[in-house]
């Protein structure tokens, strides 16, 4: 009987003492109360199992001290749930005190942070980027060797590497590969090593895909200009280049420990804060070629024209026309062409290469059309340009950095009207785009049809040089036929020698081009975006390049202008 | 043949655990003393600077093993594990406020400069009170004087020892003062030197109690019939009414709940002891309950204040994160600093204990819970209940015949320490509303660590016995 209930009592007490301490740590209460009504349970338990002693001084004392005991044994498990089983949480915990805004947070971390060396960001070709620096006092000072060695400008990759800060956070890859630069991931024996040795705590390096060279010239091209530049290797999807105007110089947010005036830093830093988010800014913290969002314009036109290749029996790309007008349903507008008379460049009898090259909009609101909202669709899901309601937060297929996905069409059902289906099909309509997109489609062509997940860091090195992650070519899809992309690549051959675009080819004689322009429409009267994409060389294609101005006028001059300076100085860094 | 009758007599035991102790604070404040000058911005480490950090904690070391060299040579027949305990005790508090004195000189001011070397002199003072304790033959010079020893004067007088308690009470009524904000006017100025008349007030309770309770230890547990109530015998329940008033009576007019449980608690503990009746206690702890809630609801008696208090520290201790940025800014960081801490600590000197205030006084245990982890915080406790052990071994193995003066003053002072230990402690980790009370031993503050070795000092002279002149 007496064991019985002590076992009772006890399982009742270890039940209760488990289940409150691992409440979150919201709900102290319930662990409060789980562990208080635990107490005498354990007292109970402890009681029954010593023998009944004849009443007196020593029986007395032996229940105080059971007492006693009790209670430091509360404490102790109280120690065991804030010390062990629920530390992580408390130490994480931060609130914002919703009436004052004030914000509640443990200053550990950040003290940490400032002592952390964190790793090295080196190019493809291993020039440092970014490095850190020990100080005195054991702080960690985050530098910008591209800047002291290589006499590039640090604001050429501030969208890639990001910013470090205390007291404002991270960006970039100092957010996304935060865990392998500070250490935190790999080397979890090396860790423990330092932490007992008392050694600072040292992260790993990253090794980019980008060369620096090449990013700091295409952030030169784009001369302030709010705008993008992305270079692709087609076909391993390495990111070769990806500028973003306005920039900023990540060296304005690190926080100087060698100064002598640490205040007058921390003013330093608020004032450049203040100045990189205040209006007329142009938003330098957005990464323009994975976050900006833009209508497509004549561009798009390559992913109408690989959607009637895949379906040439409903499209019939080669049966086309290119008249000055095409009415799509009653009420709306009819479809335009940019040029007047257009027929007179396609010639009487146009193919696709034709309608292609002088981006002809009526030939491709009639593509559009003919294959109709679901086949647009598909070959449109393939490329991974979603419908809204397949679009997901974040675009999965660029994980290296904050990326939102590039979209079909906003409304619901929007493709179902004649005249919408038709405006998408030559790139206007609600298409919104990233430039990262648009290069993503480019190097497919270029790789024979197959669509590859573009990637930054190719590789992260332990302190000791051996190999934490690596990373290759990784195939998202085939996203069209080989036979599909040999013809778009000729289209866009052509665009490059006689269409609209050719002035890309002035930039690198001697290499055979190819390309299309693309002019976003949008805000009515405003000056448009200027796209232009481009491969080369053609027979062989090395780069794949997506430009983007915002505002910038004229694709097939302001954007070809760039991205031929671009390829011409990719194709110079070769040497 | 002398010379072997000497190492006889020689307190092994204490002798090698206060060697172990000390070996164990040498090692502890090089890691202090590296730590600090590996942060220092010039780390040209000079021997003058270490010893001048070092000299005045070591001091007191010398003088534990001073002590118990000389009881060796007197043949003084005290409990061995007792001093080692307090040292250990002693000298962990010194060293985290040796650790803690740059932080707080940097994050509070000037006023924080030199708190180890103030406190290694209140411990110094503890010490030569210990000392005198044990040294004076106070047996002798009482008889001589009074006609009766030490321990018979004591128990003697005890209206004596009521009437001077309740004065102090009284005393802080009309004398106190609030030197640091806290709210509670539980301070004797005496200019060189504040004083918490409490801590002396519980002393003083407790040789009342043990000599009032051990007088009445014979009266045959009876009780009156009130109705359908039976009330304990009239020489229980005036203590126990009494004891209740007072400690209802000093978190009325002193706000101090941390004083008010500490007292009625120990009282419980003796109340238990002498007569052995769990009914008595459980009574108590009711009745204690019963003035508590009144307290929390003590505005609609026109008291308001009271019940802000205690509503307050209700709040915190159930929801600091509600006043995060005031009142509950302690316990939250308190939190946070355990948290950071885990199973080994961040190692001495590594952590930020000092971002919680009063880290040298209330809240020095989450120093040691973040520096030195769950390993440092339940040997800390480990500590404390041995010492508490110790405490009830004494009362049971009082050398002579029966003394129950003795054995219930021995209780009495152990329950103190205990008390205190988990008040304090467990307001440190939310367990119970916080109250500013120390950590014995370890806690900064004089008051506290000349009360306490005052304790200890009367713990040892009766696991001594009587001296035999």
């Amino acid at each position: 009987m007496r064991t019985t209930l002590r076992v009772i009592a006890g399982l009742i007490a270890v039940t209760l003492i488990i289940y409150g301490m691992f409440q979150p740590v919201e709900q102290y209460t319930i662990w409060l109360i789980c562990l208080w009504a635990a107490a005498p349970l354990i007292a109970f338990v402890i009681a029954m199992g010593q023998p009944l002693l004849p009443r007196g001084v020593t029986r007395s004392l032996n229940s105080l001290g059971l007492f006693l005991v009790v209670l430091f044994l509360v404490v102790s498990l109280q120690l065991l749930r804030q010390q062990v089983i629920q530390a992580q949480a408390i130490y994480d915990r931060t609130q914002i005190d919703p009436d004052s805004g004030q914000i509640t947070t443990n200053v550990r971390p950040v003290l940490e942070s400032q002592r952390v060396v964190r790793g090295s960001i080196y190019d493809r070709n291993g020039l440092p980027i970014v490095s850190t620096t020990l100080v005195e006092g054991g702080f960690a000072l985050r530098t910008y060797p591209v800047i002291d060695e290589l006499g590039l400008d640090p604001a050429a990759f501030g969208n890639i590497v990001g910013f470090f800060s205390t007291r404002y956070g991270q960006s970039g890859l100092e957010a996304s590969y935060g865990e392998f630069l500070s250490g935190e991931r790999g080397n979890a024996l090396r860790r423990i090593e330092d932490s007992l040795l008392g050694r600072p705590q040292v992260g790993n390096d990253l090794y980019l895909t980008i060369d620096a060279r090449l990013q700091a010239q295409a952030y030169a091209l784009l001369g302030g200009r709010r705008g993008s530049v992305v270079v692709l290797e087609p076909v391993t999807g390495e990111v070769l280049a990806m500028a973003s105007s306005p920039s900023f110089d990540p060296r304005g947010l690190s926080f100087n420990y060698r100064s002598d005036n640490w205040n007058a830093e921390n003013e330093r830093i608020a004032v450049f804060w203040a100045q990189i988010n205040g209006e007329g800014a142009g938003q330098p913290l957005l990464n323009r070629p994975t976050q900006g969002q833009y209508p497509p314009g004549s561009t798009f036109k390559t992913l109408t024209a690989i959607a009637a290749l895949e379906n040439a029996d409903v499209a019939n790309p080669n049966q086309i026309t290119c008249p000055n007008e095409l009415p799509t349903e009653t009420g709306a507008p009819p479809v335009v062409n940019a040029v007047q008379n257009l027929a007179s460049l396609t010639g009487s009898n146009p193919n696709l290469e034709r309608v292609y090259s002088f981006s002809c909009n009526t030939a491709f609101a009639q593509y559009a059309l003919r294959l109709g909202p679901e086949r647009l669709e598909t070959q449109a899901a393939r490329l991974d340009f979603f419908r809204p309601e397949d679009a997901p937060g974040v675009y999965s297929g660029f994980p290296d950095l904050a990326t939102t996905p590039s979209r079909l069409y906003v409304q619901p059902g929007f493709l179902n009207r004649p005249a919408a289906l038709a405006d998408t099909g030559y790139g206007q309509g609600q298409l919104l785009v990233t430039p990262l997109q648009m290069a993503m489609i480019t190097a497919a062509i270029a790789n024979d049809g197959k669509l590859m997940q573009p990637y930054l860091v190719q590789r992260v090195v332990q302190p000791d040089d051996s190999v934490l992650a690596e990373r290759g070519p990784v195939v998202i899809r085939q996203a069209m036929s080989p036979t599909t992309a040999a013809i778009m690549r000729e289209n866009m051959r052509a665009v490059g020698q006689y269409g609209f675009g050719r002035v890309v080819s002035d930039f690198v004689p001697g290499v055979v081009v190819g390309g299309k322009s693309g002019t976003g429409e949008h805000v009515p009267g405003a000056v448009p975006h200027a796209w232009f994409i481009a491969i080369a060389p053609v027979e062989n294609p090395r780069y794949a390049v997506a430009v983007m101005l915002e505002s910038g006028g004229e694709g097939s001059s302001v954007g070809a202008t760039l991205a031929g300076q671009v390829l011409a100085a990719a194709l110079a860094l070769e040497g | 043949m002398e010379f072997l009758k000497r190492l006889r007599s020689f307190r092994r035991t204490e002798f090698w655990l206060l060697a172990i102790a000390m070996i164990l604070f040498a090692s502890g404040y090089l890691q202090v003393i590296f730590e600090s000058q590996r942060q220092q911005v010039t780390s040209v480490p000079d021997v003058g600077r270490v010893l001048g950090f070092l000299w005045p904690s070591v001091l007191p070391f010398f003088l534990f093993l001073g002590i118990s060299i000389w009881m060796s040579i007197r043949k003084i027949q005290a409990d061995q594990i007792l001093l080692p305990l307090v040292a250990l005790l002693t000298g962990l508090g010194l060293m985290m406020i040796a650790r803690l004195e740059p932080d707080l000189v940097t994050l509070y001011g000037a006023d924080f400069d030199n708190v180890d070397t103030k406190q290694t002199l209140w411990v110094t003072i503890g010490l030569i009170i210990l000392m005198l304790m044990l040294f004076v033959p106070w047996d002798q010079i009482f008889i001589r004087l009074v006609n009766s020893s030490l321990m018979d004067w004591l128990e003697h007088y005890r209206y004596a020892w009521l009437t001077l308690g309740l004065s102090l009470v009284a005393a802080t009524f009309i004398f106190g003062v609030d030197p640091n904000n806290s709210g509670v006017k539980v301070w004797f100025d005496f200019g060189f030197f504040l004083f918490q008349p409490s801590e002396l007030l519980k002393i003083i309770l407790v040789i009342f109690l043990a000599s009032y309770l051990d007088n009445h230890r014979a009266v045959v547990a009876s009780g009156y019939r009130v109705g359908p109530l039976t009330l304990p015998p009239l020489p229980y329940l005036i203590p126990l009414v009494g004891m209740w008033g007072l400690a209802m009576g000093i978190i009325i007019f002193q706000r101090d709940l941390g004083a008010a449980l500490l007292l009625f608690g120990v009282f419980l503990a003796m109340l238990y002891v002498a007569i052995g009746r769990v009914w008595y206690v459980g009574a108590g702890i009711v009745a204690f309950i019963i003035g508590a809630v009144a307290m929390y609801h003590a505005d609609r008696f026109g008291l308001d204040s009271v019940a802000n208090i205690v509503r307050l520290r209700v709040g915190i201790w159930l929801d600091p994160w509600a006043t995060a940025q005031g009142t509950g800014y302690q316990i939250v960081q308190a939190s946070y600093a355990l948290a950071s801490g885990g199973i080994f600590g961040a190692g001495l000197g590594r952590g930020i204990p000092a971002i919680v205030s009063a880290v040298h006084t209330d809240f020095i245990y989450t120093a040691i819970g973040e520096e030195l982890g769950l390993a440092g915080t339940l040997a800390v406790l480990i500590a404390y209940l041995m010492l508490i052990f110790r405490g009830f071994h004494i009362a049971v193995n009082i050398p002579g015949r029966f003394q129950g003066f003795e054995q219930l003053l021995a209780v009495g002072l152990t329950s103190i320490l205990a008390i205190q230990t988990f008040v304090i402690i467990g307001g440190n980790l939310q367990l119970i509303p916080l109250t500013g009370i120390t950590l014995p031993f370890i806690s900064y503050g004089g008051s506290s660590i000349i009360i306490n070795f005052l304790i200890i000092g009367l713990l040892m002279r009766l696991s001594a016995g009587r001296e035999t002149a």
